[in-house]
């Protein structure tokens, strides 16, 4: 990932995180539950990195489901120099079981947009394509607003026929 | 009090980071080190080394060219792939060498995820990177191969001459082997190509482009001494260094002189040199 990208990703991840203090502070008189989660993943499903949304669909004793969406990058400028960024969009459905600490387990797809060059004229083109992932880990998480830390083993198998054995660490925010 | 370490601390990374380095560089390239893309942006980068996208991400700074590792398909097409079986970084597998140009177009690189970029041939990245004329292309060239050397050799040479012919670049490249044969090989073709011996030892390397008079010799910056660059440069041989990453190194590297720099790190020279 280049220095920019990831310039942009924690700048967008400072502000969200600003607008989410606010908004927790209002909640943690109440102790509400948690139902939202923005984190930063390295690695992971993404490959180099993404910044997500979780959002919390079930929650029953100590077990939970929630759906995940992201958006990660290779290159913000393509080969030309041009801005056209590669665009990897990771959803993941999510089972988790534990109290604050937990283990999880995921699956889902991955939307890959990347930018190459066309062999038939070299200039720079679009190719999407679609993929598996999966994930099982370990992640920390409360019940209501606070601290969020994941790690997990997320092989991806690209264009699902190949599989590539990877790992991911996530770090964020509930609220 | 913390307040105040923290600003002296920026002050001093900022002075550090605007500290500029001056060099008197003293070669038999008109006393200019030549700065080339390792295989386009190096093997640190996230575009796969000899693809077409790392090579034109490179051009688009303002460097003297790149260097790029050649080999050649069953039906005779130089094609840009670094390693001795596909298998490595592709998902294909066997020698370059073994497959047509054919089955080559259905190769992609697999080092990351999702990035599923193309070999290409050395005819396409010539015919589509623009202001070739402007660029040093160094060819280096690996002679990967199950059939009889000598006849592989003469067929890799042939080709070779052909496409630098096709597209004028007869000034423009520097081609390196580390098989002095091949290079004798080139040399009894009667054009005076730029020749580069990549041996084991520089030593060695200095011997056979003494024997073979050669243009130079190319090394790994952990493999050669200053004192050995300036013996190699009393002879009248050029030299080409690799394996240059961190701005500590480039300014080790620069500091020895050579002729040539083929950088793991192209903004990182790039912002040295200037």
């Amino acid at each position: 990932m280049s220095h920019l990208s990831i310039v942009r990703i924690a700048f967008f991840l400072m502000l969200i995180m600003t607008l989410v203090n606010h908004r927790s502070y209002c909640q943690s008189d109440k102790l509400q539950s948690a139902k939202n989660t923005v984190y930063i993943e390295l690695g992971g499903v993404a490959g180099n990195g993404s910044l997500n949304y979780e959002k919390l669909m079930f929650r029953k004793n100590m077990m939970s489901f929630s759906i995940r969406a992201g958006v990660g990058t290779y290159h913000v400028m393509d080969f030309t120099d041009n801005f056209n960024p590669d665009i990897i969009i990771p959803i993941s459905l999510f089972g988790t079981y534990g109290r604050d600490h937990k283990i999880e387990i995921s699956f889902g797809q991955t939307y890959a947009s990347i930018v190459k060059a066309d062999l038939s004229n070299f200039n720079p083109s679009r190719n999407s394509t679609f993929h598996s992932n999966f994930s099982i880990g370990y992640r920390y998480q409360k019940n209501t607003a606070g601290f969020f830390f994941r790690f997990a083993y997320s092989p991806i198998i690209q264009n699902n026929l190949a599989y590539r054995n990877w790992v991911g660490m996530s770090i964020g925010y509930s609220f | 009090m913390v307040k105040n370490i923290i600003i002296s601390c920026l002050l001093a990374f900022g002075l550090n980071s605007c500290e500029k380095e001056e060099f008197m560089i003293a070669n038999l390239n008109d006393n200019k080190i030549t700065a080339l893309g390792h295989g386009g942006m190096g093997k640190n980068s996230l575009s796969p080394m000899n693809s077409f996208e790392s090579i034109s991400r490179c051009l688009n700074f303002d460097i003297d060219g790149v260097e790029f590792d050649l080999q050649m398909t069953k039906d005779s097409v130089l094609v840009l792939y670094h390693d001795e079986d596909l298998s490595t970084k592709t998902n294909l597998s066997g020698l370059v060498n073994s497959s047509t140009w054919s089955e080559l177009q259905k190769a992609h690189y697999t080092q990351k995820a999702y990035l599923s970029y193309s070999i290409i041939s050395l005819d396409q990245l010539f015919t589509h990177t623009k202001n070739i004329q402007e660029y040093t292309f160094t060819l280096d060239c690996k002679l990967y191969t199950k059939n009889n050397k000598s006849q592989f050799y003469t067929s890799y040479a042939e080709a070779l001459v052909e496409i630098i012919q096709k597209y004028d670049l007869m000034h423009n490249v520097t081609i390196e082997s580390t098989d002095g044969a091949f290079l004798k090989l080139l040399k009894e073709s009667g054009s005076d190509y730029k020749l580069f011996i990549y041996p084991d030892f520089f030593e060695n390397g200095l011997d056979i482009a003494i024997d073979l008079n050669l243009f130079g010799i190319t090394s790994s910056i952990e493999n050669v001494t200053k004192r050995q660059i300036e013996i190699a440069h009393e002879n009248n041989i050029r030299v080409a260094l690799f394996g240059t990453s961190s701005r500590s190194a480039h300014i080790k590297a620069i500091e020895m002189n050579p002729d040539y720099l083929q950088t793991d790190n192209v903004p990182g020279l790039i912002k040295l040199l200037n």
